[in-house]
């Protein structure tokens, strides 16, 4: 607090500087223009669903002025010189429009809806739209893909994006992988939150429902100079459904059944409008799902069920130029992880790699024994913003997430029901921005964070601390500024984050005292990006960006037994922070027939936190145990992402798209372990507007190949990587309107179709068993939407 | 309204600023363990004598420091009543495994084969062996290894369960300590 305190005048200070800046730059006008230039004309733009587009360029033809849309999607041009104008917008992802206007001195005003560009293509599967920054590669998961996971994990719908893969710990925890990096080196962005769980445990999801998720979209760079340090490999963006611009009612209702695990999945969700107070609307979501242990083609993958519990509910007021939200949040679930895995010392290890089945196997249920876990997390925010207009949107929101955490290992007595770990984690965020309008083509915004987290050890659990109890207060100042022409675009950030964080742990000599100690860190951001629209179609995109992040309290305090791996971790109280250059380019074209997306990317890291085998191993009371520690190297990653499309036939849509990538450890000369293999998935899908009395038909069949992960070092394992696989899955999907407002949609599914038996090298529990067989999924949704 | 809306922002700022300031750091950062530090067997001789212990103590637990192991000799020719002893910090907790017998047994691993002769003395709910008391019979002057090894949660009624198949049974390791055992005349 008192660190807060000294670093509050400072911090104002430089805002006040900042925005005198910033305004002085906007009340500078182009005088000469003014005198007998007296037409005007203004509007809004917005995409087919009525949804607003922020950030789309308009200019007109004969004068060449140009503007960006603001967050409301509006824009306006004053002192037009021409009873006449031809109006051009455009913003990538969507076909440019051309208006020509008849101007009166009184002003014009006019609405223009933007199409998808080639609507049918967009919709099959993912598509990149431009969200906040266009210099980026932001990549959105289609409504489709949406469709076709629900019920699913956050994770797993995420994989359906090429350079996204997960790290799986069984068939009940799913942890997304951006460019091979995850953890603590990628943001969860969850409704402008940044979600602070405990995230540095490999076995630990994103504790947010896919069920309340409206949009989901991948930032594929670093994009940290707006959401923090961290943000090294990407931000996952994860929004809900927005109350702004809800008009009139929705409703919907999901079933989801699936044969491999018996699992059943239900959500709901109820939005509106109060219909007598203009600007207010309101939405409840629930959702609830409960499985049972998975099937392998060859056993049962026994303990690895679970149930989830799921609420949000939110309440939004929005003016012409102001508005307040509210929002609150619950996850909790309770999980299995396959009894198998649980294991007491190297040997038991070595039993395990060599038996040809899991020693634990019993009769399906849906009854958890340990290890298992219970996860629950809550999220309440507000977030309030107001317009002025011509100069900009001042944005504020507070948020508080309380995320508790217990896993339940297999002990004796009157400690079987006792947590072996029991955390709880407190986490309050501010932030504020600034966002000004386009001014002689400058578009930006500027902004800080002030950021405090609380991690407590519950002291019921009778066992050793594996990080210790801490806090962290977290500010971070930025600004981030694009110049913005018809053809091109350049972005410029900065950012700087200061770390201060006091923990209260063990030593390693005497494990019974207790002291507290404090380490500070501080660092810039910066990035420089470069769009450039090549043709209507074809887009350009470079950015290269300087990130960093402090070490997580896992990598500087975790002391003892890894669970499931059968490996000591001894964490280094002496780490620095970890830095790195991540340069992406992006290549994309959209055409009305095909449309490709070729992404490229380079990263150097300094001081890059790895665990590395220490050859002496540790002798205790249980047998030997492998250690692993924590040091920091040299690291370089390449690869590439890219997805094609294609309408061979009419109706007919050939995809593909695979992802390579290689990881170096630079310094000892040898790969980094636990990098996604290679992979490519190819689908051939058909599709109809309509037949008979159905809409929105497809039929699709995909084929997904991953290679064997050579690259690798031997003793950085306690197995090789498992050999290439190859799996077939085929979707199916209609819809049947009721009337005007209802409809029902239908899917089904049926993954791992020829029930293969495989391994994933970036499924921690590879080594005791085989992954999940052949799964139907059954899906119904009843949609209500008026107007 | 427009008043209204300023207070709303300030009130809100006011409150989770005011909220972060007022944490409590009073927290109990010391927690119990329940870890096994010490393995003992006591070798007490049938025909009299007194008894002789081997100790395995590793008093961090999993922890990074080497255990420390207390080995006396063995005399040749001779029968003895074995009874092992677990210990956690500041806590005996052999009991703990008498009550779950059902779900744990020891294993007495020897390097050479049968340098000398083990049973099993004690039996669970199941009739089937614990290991907690044990019957050893030494013949010449030797010397081997000497490993047990405690298996929670194992199938232990699996046919012909020994000392060199148990890992079939399932379960897994909760002590797994080794003794230079020097048997002499």
């Amino acid at each position: 607090m008192i660190a807060l305190k000294s670093q509050l005048p400072k911090m104002r200070k430089r805002l006040i500087t900042c925005m005198a800046l910033i305004l002085a730059g906007l009340y500078y006008p182009t005088i000469a223009q003014r005198e007998n230039c007296h037409y005007s004309v203004s509007g809004k733009i917005s995409n087919s669903n009525q949804q607003i587009i922020a950030g789309a360029v308009v200019y007109i033809k004969e004068t060449q002025q140009q503007i960006l849309t603001d967050p409301e999607g509006k824009f306006s041009f004053e002192h037009i010189c021409t009873p006449q104008c031809t109006l051009v917008c455009q913003v990538v992802g969507m076909q440019p429009q051309e208006v020509v206007l008849e101007l009166t001195p009184q002003g014009t005003y006019k609405e223009i809806i933007l199409l998808e560009n080639s609507q049918q293509l967009a919709e099959v599967e993912v598509k990149t739209t431009a969200l906040l920054n266009s210099t980026q590669t932001v990549t959105e998961l289609s409504a489709e893909a949406m469709e076709r996971n629900k019920g699913k994990f956050l994770g797993e719908a995420l994989k359906e994006i090429a350079g996204v893969s997960v790290l799986q710990t069984g068939p009940s925890i799913f942890k997304p992988v951006i460019h091979g990096l995850h953890s603590n080196r990628i943001i969860v962005l969850n409704n402008g939150v940044k979600q602070e769980g405990q995230q540095w445990g490999l076995d630990h999801a994103p504790e947010i429902d896919l069920q309340n998720v409206e949009r989901l979209s991948v930032i594929k760079g670093a994009m940290a100079v707006r959401y923090g340090a961290e943000a090294m490999a990407g931000v996952v963006v994860v929004e809900p459904l927005p109350l702004k611009n809800l008009r009139g009612q929705r409703a919907e209702a999901n079933f989801v059944g699936a044969s491999n695990n018996r699992m059943g999945m239900l959500s709901m969700l109820y939005a509106s409008e109060v219909k007598k107070v203009k600007g207010l609307a309101w939405k409840l979501q629930a959702s609830t799902k409960k499985a049972g242990d998975a099937f392998a083609p060859n056993y049962n993958l026994s303990n690895t069920g679970f149930s989830e519990l799921n609420f949000s509910t939110g309440v939004g007021y929005h003016k012409e130029n102001k508005g307040i939200e509210l929002y609150y949040s619950r996850f909790s679930t309770h999980l299995g992880i396959l009894k198998a895995a649980h294991i007491g010392n190297l040997n038991d290890f070595r039993f395990a790699l060599q038996s040809q089945q899991p020693w634990f196997v019993r009769e399906f249920t849906y009854d958890l024994t340990t290890p298992r876990q219970y996860v629950s997390h809550d999220l309440a925010k507000i977030s309030v913003y107001k317009t002025w207009q011509k100069v900009g949107t001042l944005h504020y929101q507070a948020s508080l997430q309380y995320n508790q955490r217990q896993e339940f290992d297999t002990r004796r007595g009157d400690l079987t029901n006792v947590p072996a770990m029991f955390l709880q984690l407190l986490s309050q965020q501010n932030d504020i921005s600034f966002e000004h309008f386009t001014h002689h083509n400058w578009k930006g915004l500027f902004g800080f964070n002030i950021y405090y987290q609380n991690n407590y050890n519950v002291p019921i659990t009778r066992s050793r601390v594996f990080i210790p109890d801490y806090e962290a207060f977290d500010t971070g100042f930025y600004i981030s500024e694009k110049y913005v022409k018809p053809q091109y675009e350049v972005e410029l950030g900065a950012r700087y984050d200061f770390r201060q964080m006091r923990t209260f742990q063990r030593s390693f000599q005497n494990r019974d005292s207790t002291f507290s100690s404090q380490r500070q860190f501080a660092n810039f951001t910066s990035t420089l990006g470069f769009a450039y629209f090549l043709s209507e179609n074809i887009t350009f995109r470079t950015n290269i960006a300087k990130s960093w992040r402090p070490p997580a309290p896992n990598e500087l305090f975790s002391f003892g037994l890894h669970h499931g791996s059968a490996a000591m971790e001894y964490g280094n109280a002496d780490l620095q922070p970890e830095s790195a250059y991540k340069w992406t380019t992006t290549l994309s074209q959209t055409h009305k027939h095909f449309s490709w997306e070729v992404t490229g990317y380079l990263q150097h890291f300094q001081n890059f936190i790895y665990l590395q085998p220490n050859p002496q191993g540790n002798l205790t009371i249980n047998g030997y145990f492998p250690v692993f520690e924590y040091k920091q190297t040299r690291a370089f990653f390449q690869g590439i992402d890219a997805t094609a499309e294609v309408e061979g036939l009419k109706n007919l849509f050939l995809r593909t798209k695979a992802a390579w990538l290689q990881a170096y450890n630079l310094r000892d000369r040898n790969y980094l372990p636990f990098i996604p293999a290679n992979r490519i998935e190819t689908s051939l899908t058909y599709k109809r507007k309509q037949w008979a009395k159905f809409e929105q038909i497809y039929l699709s069949i995909s084929h997904l190949a991953v290679a064997e992960q050579k690259r690798y070092t031997a003793e950085s394992d306690f197995a090789p990587p498992p050999p290439s696989y190859q799996l077939w899955q085929i979707d199916m999907q209609a819809e049947r309107k009721i009337n005007e407002k209802q409809s029902i949609t239908v899917g089904f599914s049926v993954q791992n179709l020829l029930n293969t038996t495989y391994r994933d090298y970036m499924n921690r529990l590879r080594y005791f068993a085989d992954e999940m067989g052949r799964n139907f999924i059954f899906r119904i949704k009843y949609n209500f939407v008026s107007e | 309204m427009k008043k209204l809306f300023t207070q709303t922002i300030f009130f809100i700022a006011l409150a989770t600023f005011a909220w972060v300031g007022c944490k409590k750091d009073d927290h109990d950062h010391d927690h119990e363990h329940e870890e096994i530090t010490q393995l003992a067997m006591t070798f007490t001789p049938i025909s009299g004598g007194g008894p002789v212990v081997f100790q395995f103590t590793d008093p961090d637990g999993l922890g990074p420091m080497e255990p420390v192991r207390v080995e006396p000799t063995l005399r040749s020719n001779t029968a003895y009543k074995v009874t092992l002893k677990v210990m956690g910090k500041d806590k005996d907790l052999t009991d703990q495994i008498k009550k779950e017998a059902e779900t744990h047994q020891f294993f007495f691993i020897r390097v050479p084969q049968n340098f000398i002769a083990f049973s099993y003395q004690d039996n669970d709910k199941n009739n089937l062996p614990i290991g907690l008391v044990n019957h050893v019979q030494t013949f010449g002057a030797t010397r081997g290894v000497l490993t047990v090894v405690l298996r929670h949660e194992l199938r232990k009624a699996t046919a012909n369960l020994n000392e060199t198949n148990y890992p079939m049974a399932g379960g897994s390791t909760d002590i797994e300590a080794s003794f230079n055992v020097v048997v002499v005349d």
